[in-house]
């Protein structure tokens, strides 16, 4: 027993305890005048013995030790007051007070029922019958005087006691078994629990594992920002100790991402509850290299008791190999475009450069007469003047210069290319329309350079419409965030087969010195240095549409951005 | 010389060296015609019989490629020197020759002899 006594079993002994020693107390005011003076002390013995045991078990009921020395006690009780009942003869009422001590006793057994208990009650209450019996004790008198019979007293008692104690012995056994089972239930119970834990702290440690050998950084963060995990990738990274390029005052990586984000980003991220996803750092290690990392910050949301729990997860990934990689293909592809561009070079200048050498080995045969002569330097002068032409706009196509962007607005731009365009070569039979949505916003470009687009657009517009005439239209406004123009003519279109190659340098679909092939290239090479995009749309003889779109940035995140 | 009655079409787009190849094969004693571009050339082949066509590849219109696929769809077997700027892998129908720009008055010379069978 012990240590497996139920709590609810404690309860209820407590309360019996109780009353145990209340009445126990109570029997002194109403027993003491009917007990003779000479059998007080045995009287007051028993009572403050019970009194003392029911305390000390009620205080110390966990305690092994004070059980068994409360059962000496009540042990010696019975001894005593079997011995002291002896030699004096009592009175009826301290016989009455007696069996109903012995009966709140026999409950008390009865709720209790320990074995041990069980030992000392059959001595006691063997000892009561014993004494009720016996004629010396003098009880056989006391009850002849309410006329009852001692032997027939002595077997009542001893059939109610037996009861009790059986009844007892029964409950020991009936909690005996209940307890077995739940301690068997307990046990299962505790043994499915430790299967789930240990099943649990598994896959957390093949999940940490597998976090710990893929080549990319995990953090994790609370709403406070205190870092509740780190898959420890993130320290391969400081390890270099590089120093970030665009904050170079921050040491490694980790730091950066401690100050500039844990502190800036993730209070607004976990606030707005947003992730924040590929964005690219650059650091320079001290053996210069370049070390590029990409980094995410994800959202999110647990469940728990508590209510909702937020964690910000920081992924940071080593990327720069891919970025490499990259950069050469792009490195390889301009070098190959180059190529190209040269080739369509030589192409387009071989033609007035052969008539030229002709020309002038005719002259220098002598083969040109006076009259002749004057008509081949024109021709000539207009040929040098073509290969000028075409070598100037290659130069500035293959230029890479940054563009000088001022804030200006694009009706301005579009209204002045259309006047420049219009004094250079006056638009017979064709209407140019300008339409352009109120309330657009300005944009920083570079001038000059959307200039040349414009007229470029304009004049192959113009081109595309030699015959009888047509209409331009040239349209702006704002979709979302760009600033969307639109050059569209009712000229012959362009062929379906043509319309993929019309952007590549050198490529020209009108006649032989009218074009030098570079005006779209160049066009599409301006509007991707400011960030925007340049289509076009046509059907064979229905015109064309060329459509830039340009991204608006907002004149304080410019100013900000230095 | 020996080719007084000789006559060849030279169809290119580019002025100064059309003008220069008339120029100098005259000289030489040959019946020059010219065309500006493959529409022109098909009129003169029309009205015409030549010994030789020297051809552009590159025009407006119809290109020296289509003229030649059109001379091929109407039996008009007329012996054809090509100009081209650039190297071309492709041999033309009918193509005898082919002067890369830019070239010499020299090799013209030459490749017209060559094809027309003359010493």
């Amino acid at each position: 027993m012990g240590s497996g006594v139920l709590l609810q079993e404690f309860k209820l002994i407590r309360v019996v305890l109780r009353i145990n020693a209340v009445s126990a107390l109570a029997f002194i005011p109403l027993f003491w005048k009917f007990i003779p003076p000479a059998n007080h002390f045995a009287f007051l013995t028993i009572l403050v013995l019970t009194v003392v045991y029911s305390a000390g078990l009620y205080f110390w009921l966990n305690d092994r030790n004070y059980r068994v020395i409360a059962l000496i006690l009540i042990f010696l009780l019975t001894v005593f007051n079997t011995v002291g009942l002896f030699v004096h003869p009592l009175s009826r009422h301290f016989i009455i007070a007696l069996l109903i001590f012995t009966f709140i006793l026999g409950i008390n057994v009865l709720v209790v029922s320990w074995p041990d208990v069980l030992v000392t009650n059959i001595l006691l209450y063997a000892t009561v019958s014993v004494i009720v019996w016996l004629p010396q004790t003098g009880v056989r008198q006391s009850l002849a005087g309410y006329g009852i019979d001692a032997t027939i007293a002595a077997i009542a008692l001893s059939i109610y006691f037996a009861l009790i104690l059986l009844l007892g012995t029964g409950l020991v056994e009936v909690k005996r078994k209940t307890e077995g089972k739940l301690r068997e239930l307990n046990k299962n119970l505790n043994q499915r629990v430790e299967e789930k834990v240990t099943e649990i702290q598994q896959t957390q440690e093949q999940l940490e594992r597998i976090l710990r050998h893929i080549p990319v950084g995990v953090v994790i963060v609370d709403e406070r920002l205190n870092v509740i995990y780190t898959n420890g990738v993130h320290f391969q990274f400081s390890l270099q100790e590089g120093k970030a390029r665009e904050h170079p005052k921050t040491l490694l990586p980790l730091e950066l991402l401690r100050e500039q984000f844990l502190k800036e980003k993730a209070p607004r991220l976990l606030e707005n509850r947003e992730d924040l996803v590929g964005h690219r750092l650059e650091f320079i290690r001290p053996d210069q290299h370049l070390l590029i990392i990409r980094y995410s910050f994800v959202c999110v949301r647990l469940a728990s008791e508590k209510g909702e729990l937020l964690r910000l997860v920081l992924v940071t990934e080593n990327i720069t190999g891919e970025e490499t990689l990259r950069n050469k293909l792009v490195r390889t592809n301009q070098l190959a475009e180059m190529g190209k561009m040269a080739a369509s070079l030589v192409h387009a200048v071989n033609n007035p450069l052969a008539g030229i050498k002709l020309n002038l080995e005719l002259m220098e045969m002598g083969l040109l007469n006076s009259d002749k002569r004057e008509k081949i330097f024109a021709t000539l002068t207009k040929g040098v003047n073509r290969i000028d032409r075409i070598i100037r706009s290659f130069l500035s196509f293959a230029r890479q210069e940054r563009p000088r962007k001022q804030w200006t607005r694009i009706q301005t731009i579009l209204r002045d290319t259309l006047d420049m365009t219009a004094n250079y070569q006056p638009y017979h039979g064709i209407q140019v329309r300008l339409e352009c949505d109120q309330d657009l916003p300005a944009i920083a470009v570079d001038r000059l350079r959307l200039e040349q687009v414009f007229v470029n657009l304009i004049n192959n517009a113009r081109d595309a419409m030699t015959r009888g005439g047509g209409e331009l239209l040239i349209h702006c406004g704002q979709e979302d965030e760009h600033l969307v123009i639109r050059v569209q003519d009712s000229g012959k279109g362009i062929k379906p087969e043509d319309l993929p190659k019309i952007f590549t340098p050198f490529f020209t679909t009108k006649e032989r010195g009218h074009g030098t092939g570079l005006g779209l290239a160049t066009s599409y090479g301006i509007i991707q240095e400011h960030g925007g995009s340049l289509e076009a749309e046509s059907r064979e003889g229905a015109g064309a549409t060329f459509t830039i779109r340009l991204p608006i940035i907002s004149q304080e995140t410019k100013k900000g951005g230095g | 010389m020996g080719a007084k009655t000789r006559r060849i079409l030279v169809v290119e787009d580019e002025p100064a060296i059309r003008e220069a190849v008339v120029v100098f094969l005259s000289h030489l004693n040959y019946r020059m015609d010219q065309a500006e571009n493959g529409i022109e050339a098909l009129h003169y082949i029309k009205s015409n019989s030549y010994d030789l066509i020297i051809l552009d590849i590159k025009m407006p219109y119809i290109n020296g490629r289509q003229l030649m696929e059109i001379l091929a769809e109407n039996r008009i077997r007329i012996p054809v020197l090509v100009m081209s700027a650039v190297a071309q892998a492709e041999v033309l129908f009918q193509e005898k020759g082919r002067l890369e720009k830019t070239f010499d008055l020299k090799t013209l010379r030459e490749k017209v002899e060559e094809i027309l069978g003359l010493e």
